[in-house]
């Protein structure tokens, strides 16, 4: 098996509506970014692979070969994957393994996708156009007709019955990761939402699904990120700074938590995380790593997939915020980008957002976001809506 | 002003996007056709390996044979829950709409071995009360369409 590379990224920032270019220019900004990046020409990728996740979302079926042909790759192979939430991570894992293989050398990864296009005529709001529209990518026949929203089928599923079972995270522990994320959003040029809240502001925001807030959920975003990956020996030739992919896992876990056992727990996560360790060779990951991204779509989320990752054992992921230890200032941050409640939220984009968050951190080249890099290591964690499909990615540079 | 001039040049238009379905509940039809015409829940039990499915399943998923149905009594115990104070349902035509706030429980209904997503309505219970251990028991709309929601939960008093 060939090792596979990072040798570009493009990103631009996340909005709650890009009113002023459609999904296509999108993908044609973030791609030119990731070449220029790479310093490499169109005609130098060998194939595409798309993460969009909702045709509705676009207003759009087969959304992907339109974009294929607007940014002039027409002939070459272009491949669509969808994983909701996870599905940059699904895309990038299967990238790895289409380039390791030797099929292709140079891949572009690229994730489109808009959500604010939806629009509720009888409110007169984008944002419950979204919520409306989205409830249909949940299972048809058992949750759709009692679909709540993703934030409440997320603590209903995970954040109740852990705290139940492990006695963490607490709401204040899980309002001090709210906090941090909004925190760090401030500098990060990319971020929708700037605003400095406190863990009281946090916990006195409305509630969505009890015990989660407003601050405690995801944005809703229109945004578009590219990563080119690339053989190791073209990766050396492109670039002096290759950030290495060492580390794969995904898993695909039940999405209605209709396994009693699995109450709580995001195994999935956990299965992935195993996964890639194993691949990178991740012993004791509290110490391997400099830097996480990973999807807080609920805050609770964050510190509980701390002990998915096995960097604290089952009930401690609400200490580690408790102890700032993933603060940026810390030991061991998690999302210096600010994550999804603050940097910002579509699916099958922010999860491409954070590798190439991990990338520039790496590379030393993440402005106003930097974090210490001392072991060379960073870690990508994503999940759907549910938690149902989870990947883990870890990244590497030289060392 | 740069900005706002952009903006100025945006042209936006509305689109609704409608599809009609009529579709097949397939291999569960009994399921639906029970609760509409019945007032009966049912589960399927898998004669291999003896796991009761609610919601149901044709085939066991653990050992691939077809299963067997099994009615319910309507009562359970919820699992976890929690308060929503925001709804986002598309399903309009449906009778379904709660005031807020409502509870989402996932409710290990009697007699099955998995967990079943549903509604929880009490006018009486405040925040907290209602919560893992909670007994509860189905209630049956009018009029029934052979949908999940033709059903919800409230609070198993006893009588």
């Amino acid at each position: 098996m060939r090792r596979v590379a990072a040798v570009g990224v493009g990103q631009m920032p996340f909005r709650s509506h890009w009113a002023e270019k459609s999904y296509l220019a999108m993908g044609m900004e973030v791609t030119k970014k990731a070449l220029d990046d790479a310093h490499l020409t169109r005609d130098e990728i060998d194939a595409v692979i798309y993460s969009i996740y909702c045709e509705m979302m676009e207003r759009q079926y087969r959304p992907a070969q339109f974009i294929h042909d607007y940014i002039g790759m027409s002939g070459k192979p272009g491949i669509r994957h969808d994983a909701a939430a996870a599905g940059g991570h699904y895309t990038i894992n299967e990238a790895v393994v289409m380039i390791a293989s030797g099929m292709f050398d140079v891949m572009l990864v690229l994730g489109v996708q808009k959500g604010q296009d939806f629009y509720s005529f009888e409110t007169k709001s984008r944002g419950d156009g979204f919520l409306k529209g989205m409830y249909i990518s949940s299972e048809g026949t058992w949750v759709q007709p009692v679909f709540p929203s993703l934030a409440a089928l997320l603590t209903l599923m995970t954040w109740v019955p852990h705290l139940e079972k492990y006695g963490d995270p607490t709401p204040l522990q899980v309002a001090k990761g709210s906090a941090k994320n909004h925190r760090n959003a401030i500098p990060n040029p990319y971020a929708q939402l700037k605003i400095d809240v406190s863990p009281e502001d946090v916990m006195n925001s409305r509630i969505i699904g009890w015990p989660t807030t407003m601050y405690e959920c995801c944005l809703m975003s229109d945004c578009a990120a590219a990563v080119i990956l690339a053989s190791e020996e073209r990766a050396k030739q492109i670039t002096d700074k290759p950030i290495w992919v060492s580390g794969c896992g995904v898993s695909n876990y039940p999405s209605n938590r209709l396994a009693i056992d699995d109450l709580g727990r995001m195994k999935g996560v956990n299965m992935a995380a195993k996964a890639a360790y194993k691949m990178a060779g991740i012993t004791k990951p509290m110490e391997q790593l400099d830097v996480i991204e990973m999807n807080d779509i609920i805050s609770a989320s964050e510190p509980m997939c701390y002990e998915e990752l096995e960097l604290c054992k089952l009930g401690e992921g609400g200490s580690l915020l408790d102890a700032g230890i993933t603060e940026k200032t810390g030991s061991l941050p998690v999302n210096p980008s600010g994550g999804r409640v603050a940097c910002g939220h579509v699916a099958s984009v922010s999860d491409l957002m954070s590798s190439c968050s991990v990338i520039l951190q790496l590379r030393e080249e993440a402005p106003g976001i930097q974090v210490p890099i001392k072991k060379g290591r960073g870690l990508v964690e994503g999940i759907d809506g549910i938690a149902a499909l989870s990947a883990v990615t870890v990244f590497e540079r030289d060392r | 002003m740069q900005q706002k001039k952009k903006e100025a040049e945006i042209f936006e238009a509305p689109y609704r996007y409608i599809a009609d379905y009529l579709y097949s509940y397939g291999e569960i039809s009994k399921f639906f056709r029970e609760v509409k015409d019945n007032k009966q829940l049912y589960a399927t039990k898998c004669p291999q390996c003896g796991v009761v499915w609610c919601p149901p399943r044709g085939f066991c998923s653990h050992c691939y044979v077809p299963t067997d149905w099994v009615p319910l009594t309507g009562k359970g115990t919820v699992l976890a829950c929690t308060y929503c104070y925001f709804e986002a349902t598309g399903e309009e035509q449906l009778p379904h709409h709660f005031d807020l706030p409502f509870i989402m429980a996932i409710i290990k209904l009697d007699g099955a071995d998995t967990g079943f997503l549903h509604t929880v309505r009490s006018k009486e219970a405040k925040m907290g009360e209602i919560k893992a251990g909670t007994r509860v028991k189905i209630v049956w709309r009018e009029p029934r369409l052979g949908k999940v929601v033709d059903f919800y939960f409230v609070p198993d008093d006893g009588k």
